[in-house]
């Protein structure tokens, strides 16, 4: 009897050895990892993609693509929060939070994570482009390198000017770990000196030539690296090298304030006439040489735009300050025949009657009638931007030019952008241009001598007529001393942004970059942004500016 | 090559699992060791006498055998028997002709009296199909409910099949009256969030993809993969609720195994089985005939801002009969006549059954046709079947299956639709318009009208003039050889090939559809969406059987495997716009706006099981179950399981075990109870249908500017993504009392749920917003019940009822803090939008309870809504009050006990819970010789119901015609109703997601009630035929005010509860004939 167990238990023994072999042999056919990796031919991984020039130009589609969700934040932060553009009875609650400088976490039109989708891709790209591969002497793809890099400090710069800091890093985060991980802040003086070391020896990479995409030509999607430096700078306070940046962009670009795209009145025998050429409205065309940079925002396959619809519907409209703006220039074609008001009025903005419906099926009877029957102003603008919403363009370069040198103890100069226009003759005149803001050290940077420069004009002289022949309504009153000059000037500056690029998105910015200076130099306080914008909020001007006079709330919290 | 971390990391392994290792390891040895115990073999005489339980006649020639095999005999012509085993509580089974088989115990008695039943009652002593085959349910460890094919079912589908059939172990809801839709199930509670909480399928040992979240394009339309099987094919369905952690990271929301038909015998046998049936049009919520839409419409429409006068002008308020709009405008149509047909039903199916000692087959060819009770809808299926088996060798056998269905449907969008539904256009179409426009000379043309000028549509047109197909192809093929290696082990194989590819087109037309505002777009006119998927599985599944029988009362069967299968599923979608005719319905080139969109996503996962039942002179059951389970899904550095070879795999053991103390000699004298088995276990599943790729950084194609392809990153790579894990603890017993009079079975169960998916909130930095994580827990307590008496079993009448209760509780009771939602609240809560209203998830409540206002009735005065002050915030952030004729909502106070008196998202609360506190079927049969009358009824106790298609049909807020209790709308002051004014644009929000619309969806229907008859023909060529007819949802006691209480929207837990308006059950009636040659 114990025999015969024992050959059970053996057969047994055996029968486990055959099971435990099983285990393990069917648990070793997975160490090829084959049998678990899985392909798709719709998605790509990181392994397969970005190391190749083509994928260098699929991911610059795709980076423009997330740019297009900045577009609409980018003009509505930059001028709900300013003083030109104003909210109506119809406005949703997200723009009124705006508006009011009250974010909330899930306003549509305000979203760190879009700012953040554009800078890691830009980031997956950069880390994948090999900047230094070498075809017949031209480096293949350094000028997407550049371009991509243009994009990332564009926006690295609006999320530090919208709130307050911008949390930086350059490698990719591809894990949920590496999203977790903590990177440095910076604001947006830190982070000048970073970009400027990261942009400056790119600035003479030219721009990729990618042609067009449908009737869209690419080049207007990138940011000129100069450009960016000369913000970058003159957010520093670096004024020197910031004008010194604008210049060689004005110059290597033959960018010019053309005199053909004014707005004038038609003259009859020398005086105003009743009819209005607004030829002004052309700089807003893409390819007619002024419009440097814009986002493209077609609103096929399923993208989303609101700016437009927005518009249309009347949820934002200017502000009466805005309107008073222009209403307040003087027009001169000479002494004798002068008239009230700057046309760039109505390039920029258009009397409308009232929405006409979009649900009339029947002429018989509309089901859903118009929401308001008062007239009001729509942004002609927005209308001409054709869905490219401009972010740069010659005139904002010229202005923000003309900062940097007033700040350089040129006050003349700077006078001149907004008068009379920076050409040979121009700077020729020493009646303009006193002997005393030439000097040798900056010589380079005021140089207009170039025949390229010709044309150029006053940024007024394209709304108000003869800027520049007017000795009345339009003078530099010199002040007392140099730096109430300085002072005086730089508040015409910021005058003629607001007649220039009103509704464009930079409102906000000017305002801010110019009161944290002034505070910076004991040269003011808060209110020199609290108290324009107060004057827009009728009836709640004291809140506001009680408001405003805290720089925090500058800044939309994160 | 890489360096494959080969290091076993232990620490993922909880202690429960591995003292769960260690106990299988120790059922291995254990027969081992009881063989070496060397129980001393004495042989137990037993004689007996059978004899039938109605007449207590003694029935001649039953076999008898011992179920350890070990002893047989028959009874004489006096139904007297004797035999000997080597057990003395061994057990008997008992076959006689006609009579249900018994099982009975031995109880260590010399001499038994069993009494047979006739094979009319439902029987626990049966053969049930279990994990590893067929085995006796008396001795099945597991909670496992076992549904043989009773042939007289119209159901279409087999998750249909299964409502009628398995009482309370599934809680089975219809999704909809379209045919084949089926229904959605979930077995023992709600064991998922975010992923699959369906049960797994197996078709004849084949793992079955059920697409649960692949969506159709057509509205209210779910794709079936079930319908692709006859049900008339269906040899057995298996519901197993626990002991199913052979399926591991599968498994955790049950198993469903469905066997199909095969040759049994050498004989030929064929059968011929013919349906036909009728639906009747399903009842619809009543709407206001002309007099009462006409005041309506004038009250609304002064409130949208027009003038009394220009309200008098409109055409349709205007009986001047000299306008030439006024044919136009005077109608009396009644579009339910317009758009609801009765349905027909075919089903035609032949099977043949045979073949020799060699071979043995089934095959069978189906056809079924359902048009449906909306008008040109129909379904229509060809289905094949082959399953043959082979005997190639003494040693080795092939089985092999082959499979082949089409469907091709025709349907119309359903459910709440402002544009393409016709059923609930039929609702709120104005019913002064007609389908039909007329001259100017007054004449009706055959011309249909285009969509109204309040924006709706023309049913009759949309479903002339829209196309909405889909067909289904469905293919598949298995060869399973298997090789007897000696009289312990055998080995097979299963390989399976299957493909299900489905087309679908649709196209919504140009101007009988009202236009559609799509966002950031601006308005469609017409549409055309096409989508194609298709799905390649390929199955393999190694096993390795061992089976030994010890000294005739120790047991050990086990098997070890692998099995490894791989999903390729892919879709390719296209949509255009705006083509400015009906002329063309192809995606050329005047369709603006095209979108495409597609995956292709591979899913391969990997499992090592190891399976052991031990059992011990019939009366001690052990199973232990084991698997090791790999996804191409999982990350390799997952928080539960364990790394090995750079994978991460999740373990998952049970142990289960069963005490048929009826068998033991001391119940002898406890004549009451002839059954008692008590079961008892523990297992842990997991579910693994989470989304593909998680662990991967991925870039997907976007569009820019219309025509240039970009890339843009998409996902995150989490290498810590990992199946939901479920660990379920089983209590329960089977009693059979007065001599099997009586069967009463009990499960109590509760399970812990981990891990579960959960979408987080990415940090902002890294430009994404949301990843999928694991995260969170929820549990399930609940008790299934059921009950079967043999009421009467007189000679030629008998009654059998039986009663099924399950009640379970879900609770939520850990989720994280990071959840990604667009409505989060404190602590982790969120909620989740579903058709205007929005679902809690938080701790403490169940999933998917209703998250919104409460009301207390409607402001009669202006005094009294004054009083109360209550406001809302506008969008432009002035405020509102509410005045006479508005809905009082109730101001929640804050922690500090104010109310600030406006009523905003602070003032939600939990209105509702769709989960029921029970729910069951209960079954009656009457048999009076040949005849039989079967009665299912189906309820639901304490479910709560969104009535959605309620709220949009009494939300008195625009021009759609209004249901009848829009009739006691307030008008006046001073009115008491509950029904609030109606104002155009609903500004106060009075028809916002409030418990307004939150109803009590208990029921009780006749679900089923089917006569049969069995013609006792007897010859040569006819062996039997049987007719039958039944009815279907003969009645329904409810106090739901919706059409129908019973409907699922989607497979989701979120969508349950939600009454969407899709098609409700209505009454039925089929004939049927099977014919056995």
């Amino acid at each position: 009897m114990l025999y015969r167990t024992k050959i059970k238990y053996k057969s047994m023994k055996k029968a486990l050895k055959i099971m435990i072999f099983l285990v393990v042999s069917s648990t070793l056919l997975v160490s090829c990892n084959d049998l678990l990796g899985v392909d798709s031919s719709r998605l790509v991984t990181d392994k397969e993609y970005g190391h190749s020039p083509n994928d260098s130009l699929y991911s610059t589609f795709g980076i423009l693509s997330r740019l297009q969700k900045l577009a609409d934040s980018y003009v509505l932060l930059g001028e709900l929060r300013g003083d030109l553009l104003d909210v109506s009875e119809s406005s949703d609650i997200s723009l009124r939070e705006i508006y009011s400088f009250d974010i909330s976490k899930n306003n549509k039109y305000v979203d760190l994570n879009n700012y953040y989708d554009v800078i890691n891709n830009c980031n997956y790209v950069l880390k994948n482009l090999d900047s230094s591969k070498v075809d017949a002497g031209r480096k293949l793809e350094l000028s997407q390198y550049a371009a991509i890099k243009s994009i990332r400090a564009w926006t690295y710069m609006q999320i530090a000017l919208n709130f307050k800091t911008a949390t930086y890093y350059i490698d990719p985060i591809l894990t949920i770990e590496d999203s977790k991980k903590i990177y440095p802040e910076y604001t947006i003086e830190e982070l000048a000196d970073i970009l400027i070391a990261d942009l400056s020896p790119l600035k003479d990479v030219p721009m990729p030539n990618i042609g067009s995409v449908g009737s869209y030509n690419i080049s207007f999607s990138y940011f000129p690296i100069r450009f960016l430096l000369g913000d970058l700078y003159l957010w520093k306070g670096d004024y020197q090298n910031a004008a010194t940046e604008y210049h060689d962009l004005m110059f290597k670009n033959r960018l010019i304030v053309n005199k053909a795209y004014s707005a004038t009145w038609q003259t009859v025998n020398n005086t105003i006439s009743t009819t209005a050429n607004i030829n002004w409205m052309a700089v807003f065309w893409v390819g007619n040489g002024e419009v440097i940079s814009t986002i493209t925002c077609p609103t096929q396959f399923g993208q989303r735009f609101d700016l437009d619809s927005l518009n249309y519907q009347g949820k934002i409209v200017p502000s009466k300050i805005a309107l008073d703006n222009w209403a307040s220039q003087t027009y001169f074609l000479n002494e004798a025949s002068n008239a009230q008001g700057d046309l760039r009025k109505y390039g920029s903005v258009w009397q409308k009657s009232r929405l006409s419906s979009t649900t009339n099926y029947s002429s018989e009877f509309k089901p859903i009638d118009f929401t308001t029957d008062k007239d009001y102003n729509y942004i002609l603008k927005y209308k001409l931007y054709n869905q490219n919403v401009v972010i740069y363009r010659t005139a904002l370069l010229y202005l923000r030019y003309a900062e940097a040198v007033n700040r350089l103890n040129k006050p003349n100069l700077a006078f001149a952008v907004l008068k009379n226009g920076l050409n040979s003759t121009t700077m020729n005149n020493h009646a303009i241009i006193p002997l005393n803001e030439k000097d040798s050290v900056t010589a380079a940077l005021m140089n207009f001598n170039d025949f390229r420069f010709n044309n150029n004009v006053g940024i007024r002289m394209r709304g108000v007529g003869n800027a520049d022949k007017d000795t009345t309504f339009y003078v530099f009153h010199q002040q007392a001393n140099l730096k109430d000059s300085v002072l005086y000037v730089e508040n015409l500056i910021q005058k003629e942004l607001a007649l220039e690029t009103a509704f464009e998105g930079n409102r906000f910015q000017d305002l801010m970059r110019i009161a944290l200076r002034r505070i910076k130099n004991g040269e003011g306080d808060e209110s020199y942004l609290a108290d324009p914008i107060a004057a827009k909020h009728v009836g709640n001007e004291a809140a506001t500016k009680q408001k405003l006079m805290h720089i925090e709330n500058w800044y939309i919290k994160k | 090559m890489k360096n494959y971390n080969y290091r076993l990391r232990m620490k993922g392994i909880t202690k429960a699992t591995k003292n769960i290792c260690l106990m299988l390891l120790a059922v291995c040895y254990l027969p081992a060791y009881m063989s070496a115990e060397n129980k001393s073999v004495n042989t137990h005489s037993v004689s007996g006498i059978v004899r039938d339980a109605s007449t207590k006649q003694p029935i001649s020639a039953a076999q008898i055998k011992s179920l350890n095999g070990d002893a047989s005999a028959a009874t004489n012509e006096n139904g007297y028997f004797s035999l000997n085993t080597n057990s003395k509580e061994a057990i008997l089974i008992i076959e006689a002709y006609n009579y249900n088989t018994r099982e009975i115990a031995v109880q260590g008695k010399d001499s038994v009296i069993i009494d047979l039943y006739k094979n009319i009652f439902s029987n626990y002593s049966k053969s049930v199909e279990g994990i590893d085959g067929a085995l006796s349910n008396l001795v099945s460890v597991s909670a496992l409910k076992s549904i043989g094919n009773n042939n007289q079912s119209s159901a279409v589908s087999v998750d249909e099949y299964i409502q009628g059939e398995a009482g309370a172990d599934v809680r089975v809801v219809s999704r909809s009256a379209v045919s084949g839709m089926g229904a959605s199930l979930f077995i023992r509670g709600l064991n998922s969030l975010n992923a699959n909480a369906q049960p797994l399928f197996i078709v004849d040992g084949v793992l079955i993809n059920s697409l649960y979240d692949v969506t159709s394009i057509h509205k209210g339309f779910f794709s079936n993969p079930l319908a692709n099987i006859d049900v008339n094919d269906i040899e057995s369905i298996s519901v197993l609720k626990d002991g199913t952690s052979v399926y591991g990271s599968k498994a955790a929301n049950g198993v469903v195994i469905v066997k199909t038909k095969r040759g049994n015998s050498t004989v030929t046998k064929i059968n011929l089985n013919v349906i036909t049936g009728i639906t009747t049009i399903p009842r619809s919520v009543p709407v206001m005939g002309n007099n009462d839409y006409k005041t309506y419409l004038t009250e609304i429409l002064k409130t949208s801002g027009l003038t009394n006068n220009e309200v008098l002008q409109l055409p349709f308020l205007n009986d001047n009969p000299q306008r030439t709009t006024y044919r136009a405008y005077h109608n009396n149509t009644n579009w339910n006549d317009e758009v609801y047909q009765s349905g027909i039903s075919k089903n035609y199916s032949i099977s043949v059954n045979g073949g020799d000692e060699k071979a043995l087959y089934y095959f069978t060819l189906g056809y079924l046709r359902n048009d449906g009770v909306v008008k040109t809808t129909d379904m229509e299926r060809y289905n094949m079947r082959l399953n043959g088996d082979v005997k190639l060798t003494n040693r080795i056998s092939l089985a092999v299956n082959v499979g082949f269905s089409r469907i091709d449907r025709s349907m119309l969008d359903d459910g709440v639709d402002q544009y393409t539904s016709p059923t609930w256009l039929s609702l709120v179409k104005a019913p002064f318009l007609n389908p039909y426009n007329f001259t100017s000379l007054g004449t009706q043309t055959t011309d249909y009208t285009y969509a109204d000028v309040f924006g709706i549509g023309n049913p009759v047109a949309i479903i002339n003039k829209s196309i909405n197909t889909m067909k289904q192809n469905s293919f598949n093929i298995t060869l399973k050889p298997t090789i007897k290696i000696n009289s312990a082990f055998t080995l097979t194989e299963q390989f399976d090939y299957s493909l299900n590819k489905t087309n679908e087109d649709y196209y919504r037309p140009y101007l009988y559809t009202a236009p559609i505002f799509i966002e950031g777009y601006g308005y469609s006119q017409n549409a055309r969406f096409s989508q194609v998927m298709r799905n390649v599985a390929i199955f393999s599944d190694t096993r390795l059987n061992f089976s030994k029988q010890f000294e005739s009362y120790n047991k050990l069967t086990a098997f070890v495997g692998s099995r490894y299968v791989i999903n390729n599923f892919e879709s390719d979608y296209v949509e255009g716009h705006n083509s400015g005719s009906n002329s063309t319905v192809n995606l050329l080139g005047s369709f603006k706006n095209l979108k495409t969109d597609g995956v292709n996503n591979i899913t391969k996962s990997l499992s090592n099981y190891l399976n052991a039942d031990y059992s011990y002179d019939n009366k001690y059951f052990v199973n232990a179950a084991m698997s090791m389970d790999a996804s191409s899904r999982f990350g390799n550095e997952t928080k539960g399981g364990i790394q090995l070879f750079g994978q991460s795999w999740g373990i998952f053991p049970s142990m289960n075990g069963a005490w048929l103390m009826s068998s033991e000699s001391f119940m002898r004298n406890i004549k009451a109870i002839n059954l008692f088995k008590f079961r008892a276990g523990y297992g842990m599943t997991g579910n693994d249908d989470i989304q593909d790729y998680l662990t991967k950084v991925y870039f997907s194609s976007i569009r820019f500017n219309d025509v240039a392809n970009g890339a843009i990153l998409l996902n995150m790579a989490n290498p810590a993504i990992q199946w939901e894990t479920t660990g379920r603890a089983n209590a329960g017993f089977d009693m059979g009392l007065f001599n099997d009079r009586l069967d009463i079975s009990l499960d109590v169960y509760s399970s812990v749920t981990n891990n579960l998916l959960i979408l987080k909130q990415m940090n902002a930095i890294a430009g994404l917003k949301s990843y999928w994580s694991n995260g969170g827990q929820l549990t399930n307590k609940g008790i299934e019940f059921s009950v079967n008496g043999k009421l009467l079993a007189l000679h030629n009448f008998s009654w059998e009822m039986g009663l099924n209760i399950g009640h379970y509780i879900n609770n939520i009771t850990k989720l994280p803090a990071d959840i990604y939602s667009s409505a989060s609240l404190a602590n982790g809560a969120y909620t989740t939008p579903v058709f205007d209203g929005e679902m809690l998830s938080a701790v403490g409540s169940a999933a998917g309870v209703f998250y919104g206002y409460k009301t207390q009735g409607v402001f009669a005065t202006k005094e009294q809504a004054e009083q109360a002050n209550l406001k809302i915030q506008n969008n432009d952030g002035s405020f509102s009050s509410f005045g006479a004729g508005d809905v009082i909502f109730v101001d929640v106070a804050d922690k500090n006990g104010i109310k600030d008196g406006i009523i905003n998202d602070k003032d939600k609360q939990i209105i509702g819970n769709p989960n029921p506190d029970i729910y069951g079927t209960i079954t009656n049969k009457f048999t009076y010789k040949n005849i039989s009358l079967s009665a299912l009824f189906t309820y639901s106790y304490g479910n709560d119901i969104y009535n959605y298609q309620r709220s949009k049909i009494e939300a008195g807020s625009n021009y759609n015609n209004q249901s009848l209790s829009m009739l006691n709308r307030w008008t006046s002051e001073g009115q008491n109703t509950h029904q609030p004014k109606a104002v155009f644009g609903d500004p106060m929000g009075n028809a916002r997601f409030s418990d307004r619309w939150i109803e009590d969806g208990s029921y009780l229907r006749l679900k089923t009630l089917t006569a049969a008859y069995n013609i006792p023909i007897k010859s040569n060529f006819i062996e039997g035929i049987n007719i039958w007819v039944s009815a279907n949802n003969v009645f329904t006691l409810t106090n739901y005010l919706g059409t129908d209480p019973e409907f699922s929207i989607s497979n989701s837990v979120f969508f349950q509860g939600v009454d969407a308006g899709l098609l409700p059950l209505s009454r039925s009636y089929f004939v049927g004939l099977k014919f056995n040659l």
